[in-house]
Formats: C-alpha cells, sequence, structure tokens
C-alpha cells in the first residue's frame, strides 16, 4: 500500500460555500486578472513559472469534493494547466477537463490571464497570486538572478493564512431585517451564453484622481455616480421604472478588521439611487460619496458579515444534506439575482517591485456579466494608469461610450482596446 | 496607434470599426488584435442525445396511446416506459467518464431495481422483483464493491460513501420483510447478514485515513 499520508483538506470560507452550488454556464462566477507584458509569452516558461508558485499557494492548489453537509477542498496534485486562450474571459471553467483546478493560467501574445473561480478566493488573492506567477516568469524568461521578493499575504511565512476571517469576525446576536428589493436591470438586445464584449479601457490615473478630488470624491466614487449616471441617462430616465438602481461595490475587509487571509474576505456595499426628479451628475456623485461614507464602515460590515455567517451556522441548516441545500440555495438565489443593477469593482494600485517593472506594461482586471446584470465595471492602476474595463452582454454600447465621452470631454486621454466582439 | 474622429479616442486594436460608436476608424498603423477570436463547435454528441429524447419522448407516447386503445388491462406501457428511462440512466451515469465505478453500481443497483419492479407490476406484481431479484441485486452490488475495495485499496476513499449508501441499501429487503410487502424471509436475511458483515469488517479493519475521509465527508 503505497500512499498513506494524510491528504490535508479545508472547509470552504463562508461567501465560497455558495458559488460551486450556483455556478453553471450562466453565471460562472469568475473573474479575471491579468497582466500584459513586453514580449510574446513563451508557454513553456510559463508552465515552468506555475509549476514554481502553485505549491506556496495552497489556496490555489485545491480540488473539491461533495460532503454530505457541505462542500469542502482537498489538495490537487494533479498537474496544472497552461494554454493558449481559446474562450471568452471569465468563462465556467469545467473542472472536469481542467485537471480538478478552480483557475486557468491561459496566454494571448503578450498576455498571461489568470481566470479564477470564486470560491478560491477574491480579488485580492487573485492579483498576489498573478503577480507572483508573474514574477517568477520574468526572472525565468530573463534569467536573471533578480531577488526574489515574494508579496506574501500571510503574516506567518510558514503556515498560509487560511483563516475563514468571516468567522473570525461575525457578531453572533446582531441579525437586523434585511431590507430585500428587486432592482432596475438594464434590458437589450444580449449576446449568448458566455459571450461577451470586453472594452478596455486606459487614462492618466493622476488626473483621474484630481478630477474626483475636486468633487471631495474618490475614484471609486466618482466611477461608480459616473455608472450611475449613464444608467440613468440611458436606460432609466424612459423607462419609467419605479425600482431603484442599485450598484454593488465590493469592499475588501482585510483593513477593517487587520487580517490577512489568504481566501475570501470581502463585504458587498449596496449604492442606491431611485430618482424622481431629473438630476445633475454632481448632485448623484455627492449622493453617491453619502452613501459610501454611510456603508463602507465596520459597523456596515460587520452586520453583513453577521448575517451570512449566522446562516451558514444555523443548525437547521448545517444538519440539512448537501443535495438538498443545493436545491434551496439555487432557489434563493434565483430570487437574488433581481437584488441589483450592476457592480463596480477597485481593486486599487498594484505595487510591483523595481526590478520587475520595466517587463511589466499593465493589468488588466475583468469582471463577468449576466442576463440579469449585463454591464460591469472592473478598475485596477498600475504605473499611473488606470485601466477601466467594460465587460457587456448588450449589442448596444451606449453605456461605454457614454462613460468615456464623459471622461474624455473633462480632459482624459483615453485609449481603448476591445476583444472585437459584435464591432462588425 | 488608430483613433476614432467622432469619439475622440486612441484605438489600441484592429477593429476596422470603432468599438464605442461603430464608426470607420482612420488607421494609418497597422494593429494586431489582442484577443482570439473564438469559435464554438457544435458537439456532435449532443444532437444525438437531443435526437434520443425525442425519440424517447414519442415512445413514451406511442406506447401509451397503443397500450389504452388495445389490452386496456395489462399495463405493458409501464415497461416500455420504464426501459426507456432506465436506458436514459445508463446513458448519463454508466457511459459518462465523470463518475467511479462504486457510485455506478450503486446508481445501477437503484434503477435496475425500479425498473424491475415496474416490469413486475406491470404483470400482476407477483412480488418475484421484491422477494427475489431485489436482495440478490443488494447482495451482488455490496459484494463487487467489497472485491473492488480489496483489489484497489488506493481508491477506497473515493468509494467510501457509496459503499456505506448501498450497504444501508442492504438492510431494506428486511425491512420490507417486516413492512409485508416481501413474502420471502430467507432472501431479505442474507441480503442484511452481508450488509452487516461488511459492515463490521470495514470497521474493524479501517485505519486512520479511513476514519479521517469519513470525518470530513460529514463535517457539519
Amino acid at each position: 500500500m503505497k500512499n498513506q499520508k494524510e491528504i490535508n483538506w479545508y472547509k470552504l470560507d463562508n461567501t465560497a460555500k455558495v458559488f460551486p452550488i450556483v455556478s453553471d454556464k450562466n453565471l460562472s462566477n469568475v473573474f479575471r486578472v491579468a497582466v500584459v507584458l513586453k514580449e510574446d509569452i513563451d508557454p513553456v516558461i510559463l508552465k515552468s513559472a506555475l509549476e514554481e508558485v502553485l505549491p506556496l499557494f495552497p489556496v490555489f492548489k485545491v480540488r473539491i469534493k461533495s460532503g454530505l453537509f457541505w462542500y469542502y477542498y482537498e489538495v490537487n496534485n494533479k498537474e496544472p494547466i497552461v494554454e493558449k486562450e481559446q474562450n471568452y474571459p471569465c468563462a465556467y471553467i469545467d473542472v472536469k477537463t481542467n485537471n480538478r483546478y478552480h483557475f486557468k493560467v491561459t496566454y494571448y501574445k503578450k498576455r498571461i490571464n489568470l481566470d479564477l473561480f470564486h470560491s478560491i478566493t477574491d480579488g485580492m488573492g487573485a492579483i498576489n497570486f498573478l503577480k507572483n506567477l508573474t514574477f517568477a516568469y520574468i526572472r525565468l524568461s530573463s534569467n536573471q538572478k533578480t531577488k526574489t521578493n515574494f508579496v506574501e499575504m500571510n503574516v506567518n511565512n510558514e503556515l498560509p493564512d487560511l483563516e475563514d476571517s468571516y468567522i473570525k469576525n461575525y457578531e453572533k446576536n446582531s441579525l437586523k431585517d434585511l431590507e430585500v428589493r428587486n432592482a432596475f436591470q438594464m434590458k437589450g438586445k444580449m449576446m449568448p451564453v458566455s459571450v461577451v464584449r470586453i472594452i478596455h479601457s486606459y487614462m492618466n490615473s493622476k488626473k483621474l484622481y484630481k478630477i474626483a478630488k475636486r468633487k471631495k470624491a474618490t475614484v471609486t466614487e466618482y466611477i461608480t455616480a459616473l455608472l450611475m449616471f449613464a444608467m440613468y441617462s440611458v436606460y432609466y430616465k424612459d423607462s419609467g421604472s419605479t425600482k431603484p438602481m442599485i450598484i454593488e461595490i465590493p469592499v475588501n475587509l482585510r483593513k477593517f478588521f487587520s487580517s490577512n487571509t489568504a481566501t475570501n474576505f470581502f463585504g458587498l456595499m449596496p449604492i442606491v439611487f431611485q430618482p424622481n426628479r431629473v438630476y445633475t451628475f454632481d448632485e448623484v456623485l455627492s449622493e453617491v460619496s453619502r452613501q459610501f461614507e454611510e456603508k463602507a464602515t465596520k459597523e456596515a460590515m460587520t452586520e453583513q458579515i453577521s448575517r451570512n455567517v449566522s446562516f451558514e451556522k444555523n443548525f437547521l441548516v448545517r444538519i440539512i444534506p448537501l443535495f438538498l441545500k443545493k436545491v434551496i440555495i439555487k432557489v434563493i438565489y434565483f430570487f437574488s439575482k433581481r437584488g441589483s443593477s450592476s457592480i463596480v469593482s477597485n481593486l486599487g494600485i498594484i505595487d510591483v517591485p523595481r526590478e520587475y517593472q520595466k517587463y511589466i506594461e499593465r493589468f488588466q482586471f475583468v469582471l463577468e456579466v449576466t442576463k440579469e446584470l449585463p454591464v460591469k465595471i472592473g478598475v485596477i492602476t498600475y504605473n499611473n494608469e488606470l485601466e477601466l474595463t467594460f465587460t457587456s452582454k448588450l449589442y448596444e454600447c451606449k453605456i461605454e461610450k457614454f462613460i468615456l465621452d464623459f471622461l474624455k470631454d473633462r480632459g482624459l486621454k483615453i485609449t481603448i482596446e476591445s476583444n472585437g466582439e459584435r464591432n462588425e | 496607434m488608430n483613433k476614432c474622429k467622432n469619439c475622440d479616442v486612441n484605438i489600441a486594436c484592429d477593429s476596422k470599426v470603432c468599438p464605442l460608436c461603430k464608426n470607420q476608424i482612420e488607421g494609418v498603423s497597422v494593429i494586431s488584435n489582442t484577443y482570439p477570436k473564438i469559435t464554438f463547435s457544435a458537439s456532435k454528441y449532443n444532437l444525438i442525445l437531443k435526437i434520443y429524447a425525442v425519440l424517447s419522448i414519442l415512445g413514451i407516447l406511442v406506447s401509451i396511446i397503443v397500450n389504452l386503445l388495445t389490452l386496456k388491462n395489462v399495463l405493458w406501457s409501464l415497461i416500455c416506459i420504464a426501459g426507456i428511462l432506465y436506458s436514459w440512466s445508463v446513458i448519463n451515469h454508466v457511459v459518462s467518464k465523470n463518475y467511479n465505478v462504486a457510485s455506478k453500481i450503486l446508481v445501477q443497483t437503484l434503477t435496475i431495481s425500479l425498473l424491475i419492479i415496474a416490469i413486475d407490476y406491470a404483470i400482476g406484481f407477483s412480488g418475484w422483483s421484491v422477494n427475489f431479484v431485489i436482495p440478490s441485486l443488494t447482495i451482488t452490488a455490496n459484494v463487487t464493491i467489497l472485491i473492488l475495495v480489496l483489489v484497489n485499496r488506493m481508491k477506497w476513499r473515493n468509494y467510501v460513501r457509496y459503499q456505506m449508501v448501498m450497504l444501508t441499501l442492504g438492510f431494506i429487503p428486511i425491512i420490507l420483510y417486516l413492512l409485508d410487502v416481501e413474502q420471502v424471509m430467507w432472501t431479505a436475511l442474507v441480503s442484511a447478514i452481508v450488509s452487516l458483515v461488511i459492515l463490521l469488517v470495514t470497521i474493524i479493519f479501517s485505519d486512520r485515513n479511513v476514519k479521517n475521509e469519513l470525518k470530513r465527508r460529514i463535517h457539519i
């Protein structure tokens, strides 16, 4: 008998528990972070880099298994796959054809893509992995003896931080009633399943920061208000809808709770807008800023965490077998699909050690879209360039045009790049 | 770098029209595309399955109609329907490479049992299905899984939950006997004894890995 070594296993964190249950071709729950280098990618070197880096990230080196009551993770000992990009960004990852891994590393010309299933980790965790993969690739391909400069998420260098920070930081009895509302959703002719149009737009981040600061707002608030204003002007105004427009903003909770976990730890902040008259952009922006200040707080986030964890810890919920849980949660999720209009996610400014900077052109961040939320925005900044990516299932390009026209009119020089979908 | 005069933005990819306003781009430089062209190839397998699905539905409808029009007191269409449904369990589960052997044995035991009961019911329910066939199926399945486990000890972790379910099913004939659905005692008894023995053997000879596997499978 050969293999007596005990194989490690991990429970899924609080948000991760839902994703395997509700994900399919129509809702992949996959997001993409990508890095564009200055030369074409060599797949052999990329594979070596991945094999070097993956063991240091046990959160990625897993396969999912079904327990009687919950899914759980076990170490995945199969070989990770590196292949040429052959599908749309954020497409559903079929683990059966992917050696059971929940992420895909692909390449196309000068770009390395990391498509990641959200039950593994969030944007921060993904960027950390991508950075390390990129550094390893650069080291291997340039043959330089550059100092190993791993950006660790965990404080302890030996064990990666697998803490479920949700459970660590929830409060037992703070269950206020959750207000459930249906949000306004953009409608129009949509592309088939998993087909999306990507438009990357690049602009000077310092300039945008100044423009936002003049209106006493952060860049995220500015972009959120701009999307809200665009949705209002293009779709909402003439729709006669009485539902509110709700944009959800993912918030990195690590700084609120001093966590350094490598697994998911984010909250969703809903920014609500229900105009009953004509608003100017500045009015929208001040309302958005006000809501950011009110909702991006430790108290508000603790309440959200507590609600979710209490649900998971509820004895009745735990005792239901997995196959029944799947049915129930799918039903709940079906109704929650109408709970928001769009998402704006900002991964912030990406720092890169100086010795690697000259090899890296830019980073990109692409979100997945669905029929209910057909347009989303992902933002990432590197080297004073802010990259704002629109993912859209709508044939119409009005939101993108409105937003980019608006920014251009305020003095920003904009470059765009598209994946060419439905451009003819 | 190309430019769209209408939108006043630079275009860093090979689009011939502006992605935003669909106007022609005035391009001097030749820029390559930054995304591959995606083409989906329709799977032939799916087409065959769809055809078979239509044929199945037709078959079921035709057999019901003919049954009701001709030999109304013998529900032979039930046999056709059960057979067609069973064929789908074979296609989805047995032929698929996504399921391991133990799960296929378990599912086959269940589906064949249902098929046999349907046939028995259609021809008047003399009880041979529950009296003889089902206990034989559970005994065979349990012994088969046991042999599987003994021959390939490494895969035991993957088989354990199917084995547990199958062992539980081995007790069903004796329950049916106590509920008076089954009439023949010795078949039910043998099935229960085989299950019990295998269960005890498994527990006694299981090592730490086995207990670990069970712990993680049933964690709440």
